[in-house]
């Protein structure tokens, strides 16, 4: 899928010390989590949408969203359901502001999977390989540029 | 104004309605987690099924003032309505979320009534080597530190003058 993936933000809320966005590619579409956030009927985006923000306020709750341990320390999943289905919303979380806020923290979605109890350990092991990707940290220095790593020359 | 670059809240009545009940909800769940209610009982005390109470969890939206009284009354707790100034009248940021509110009661030494707010209450701020301003996003501030505590995992020190 890289290099043709791109990034941005999820609208419609507030990003103070933490913000979420969406990894995408127009052309495969085989990250499908901004493609299923942006079909969600009105009541289920209202539930995701407060999720967002409870974890954009810093609150903690494993019920609605958590990370994992071990070698997919850096994955995050969102969590809900639909007729007793669950629905979940999976992908990393970084630094993307190491120079001028090295607190904040985003939360890159990319992939939706519905699922039974155990979280399939197959998309945290994608998620890992994308999130080193050059071309997935190029797509997100697009909205946050300190995250390419490449330093400003001086300009005195 | 542009859809996207409006809270999600400022979009409907409705989706404030939305969030505001879904942080009281996470307030219930986080009691009713913590035990020894469980769902269950909940709904005894509730007179009604448990996957009624299931459903309101799951989807708050619909929640009156009432029912969300008595629930809060069915797990030992209480409620109140809290209408507040963020300067945000516009609310491009979105509400406050009422476990804030709570947490800061919490931090005050819980005061019951006003008396307990004679004199001035000195309530020592966390310091995280930033002020809280400096960590919004316009900011470019260097000394900031690693992370900055979670939600409802901070402890802080009340000291009331007289």
């Amino acid at each position: 899928m890289p290099p043709h993936c791109q990034f941005s933000l999820v609208g419609g809320q507030h990003f103070r010390t933490r913000a979420i966005g969406f990894l995408f590619d127009i052309e495969q579409r085989e990250l499908d989590a901004k493609d299923v956030y942006d079909t969600l009927p009105l009541a289920k985006e209202q539930i995701v949408n407060a999720r967002f923000k409870h974890w954009l306020d810093r609150a903690v709750f494993d019920k609605y969203f958590h990370g994992f341990t071990g070698k997919y320390d850096r994955c995050f999943v969102f969590k809900w359901e639909l007729r007793h289905i669950p629905q979940r919303l999976y992908g990393f979380l970084c630094h993307p502001r190491p120079d001028t806020m090295p607190f904040f923290e985003l939360c890159v979605l990319m992939y939706f999977a519905t699922k039974g109890e155990d979280t399939n350990p197959t998309i945290l092991d994608r998620i890992n390989r994308l999130r080193q990707d050059p071309a997935v940290r190029e797509a997100i220095a697009g909205t946050y540029p300190e995250f390419s790593g490449r330093k400003k020359p001086w300009t005195n | 104004m542009d859809k996207l670059n409006q809270h999600w809240t400022s979009r409907t009545i409705d989706n404030f309605v939305f969030q505001v009940a879904s942080d009281f909800t996470m307030q219930l769940e986080k009691k009713l987690e913590g035990g020894p209610i469980r769902n269950k009982e909940l709904a005894e005390r509730l007179k009604v099924t448990a996957s009624a109470v299931s459903q309101v969890l799951n989807n708050p939206g619909n929640f009156k003032l009432r029912s969300m009284t008595e629930y809060a009354r069915a797990l030992g707790l209480k409620l109140a309505v809290v209408a507040y100034e963020d300067g945000d009248p516009g609310n491009k940021k979105g509400p406050i979320n009422s476990a804030i509110f709570y947490e800061c009661w919490k931090r005050a030494g819980r005061p019951r009534d006003f008396f307990d707010l004679r004199g001035n209450l000195v309530i020592r701020p966390i310091y995280y080597g930033v002020s809280p301003m400096a960590a919004g996003t316009e900011n470019t501030g260097k000394n900031c530190p690693e992370q900055i505590p979670t939600l409802f995992a901070g402890t802080t020190e009340t000291v009331s003058v007289q």
